[in-house]
């Protein structure tokens, strides 16, 4: 479990070590604010400049609200559960608030 | 002691007001709180972004106290107020202002009343909601913040922003009961 810097710290390294699909897992979350945001939108521009991508996991309406209101959710893959995005090599952390 | 609504006067006014209130108490940590008449509080907050999760904390418990808005709602209210403090936090760092940033929070009349007022250089509040380009466009990910004030202004029922090179005043209000077919 990680807050918002050390997610991006924990991408960043993950990045460096070759890492182009990552997931990052919101179940725990219990509130996501614009710097979160920011963090994920850093993580997925980081990956995708590299060919790679990014997996939230969000099962939480009201975490997932906040990121449809900054219409993210059209630009990236918001899944249910870990389980639904199981098969994929991923590196994976789990920020906390 | 002073009800919110008098206390919306010029600065001056409004410290002195703080320092003769009876019932101010000195929080945690340099938190200064006091209650406000008809149910609600006062936060004078240091500049400083890790005192951003108390307000939202205290302001979430005071809606969650003293009105009927709803639990989800309140969850609006958490995001809203946090951006909302973030923001006038960063306005001091940003231009060296060590005064305290202050929250009310009242509840009166069918709604949620939240002022955040900072004395930072102000800002365009117009010119910030056009800075990031649509989420279609790829040059999208290259803006990593700036999504407070869209955040705030599709939470709130209504938002009020009084900025100036003197500082920001930021109202937010969330009614307890919305009409039909609102967000």
């Amino acid at each position: 479990m990680v807050g918002a810097p050390e997610l991006r710290q924990a991408v960043v390294s993950a990045v460096a070590e070759g890492a182009r699909l990552v997931a990052v897992d919101l179940s725990d979350l219990d509130f996501l604010d614009s710097f979160g945001i920011g963090v994920i939108v850093g993580a997925l521009k980081r990956l995708r400049q590299r060919g790679g991508d990014l997996a939230v996991v969000c099962p939480s309406t009201r975490i997932r609200r906040v990121f449809e209101i900054c219409d993210l959710d059209k630009i990236l893959a918001l899944r249910q559960s870990v389980d639904s995005i199981a098969g994929t090599a991923l590196a994976s952390a789990r920020p906390e608030e | 002691m002073k009800p919110a609504s008098r206390r919306n006067d010029g600065r001056a006014d409004r410290r002195q007001n703080r320092a003769s209130a009876p019932n101010a108490l000195p929080g945690a940590a340099g938190a200064d709180i006091a209650n406000v008449e008809g149910g609600g509080i006062e936060i004078e907050i240091p500049a400083r972004t890790d005192y951003v999760s108390l307000v939202r904390l205290v302001v979430a418990e005071v809606a969650a106290l003293e009105s009927s808005l709803e639990p989800e709602r309140i969850d609006d209210l958490r995001v809203a107020v946090s951006e909302a403090a973030t923001n006038a936090v960063q306005a001091h760092i940003r231009s060296g202002c060590t005064h305290s940033v202050r929250v009310s929070c009242c509840c009166i009349d069918g709604a949620v009343s939240v002022r955040v007022d900072d004395e930072g250089p102000g800002f365009d509040a117009d010119s910030l909601m056009k800075a990031a380009p649509p989420v279609e466009n790829p040059a999208r990910l290259g803006h990593e913040s700036g999504m407070g004030l869209l955040l705030i202004r599709h939470l709130a029922d209504e938002v009020i922003i009084d900025s100036s090179s003197a500082g920001t005043k930021l109202r937010l209000l969330f009614r307890t009961s919305r009409p039909s077919g609102s967000r």
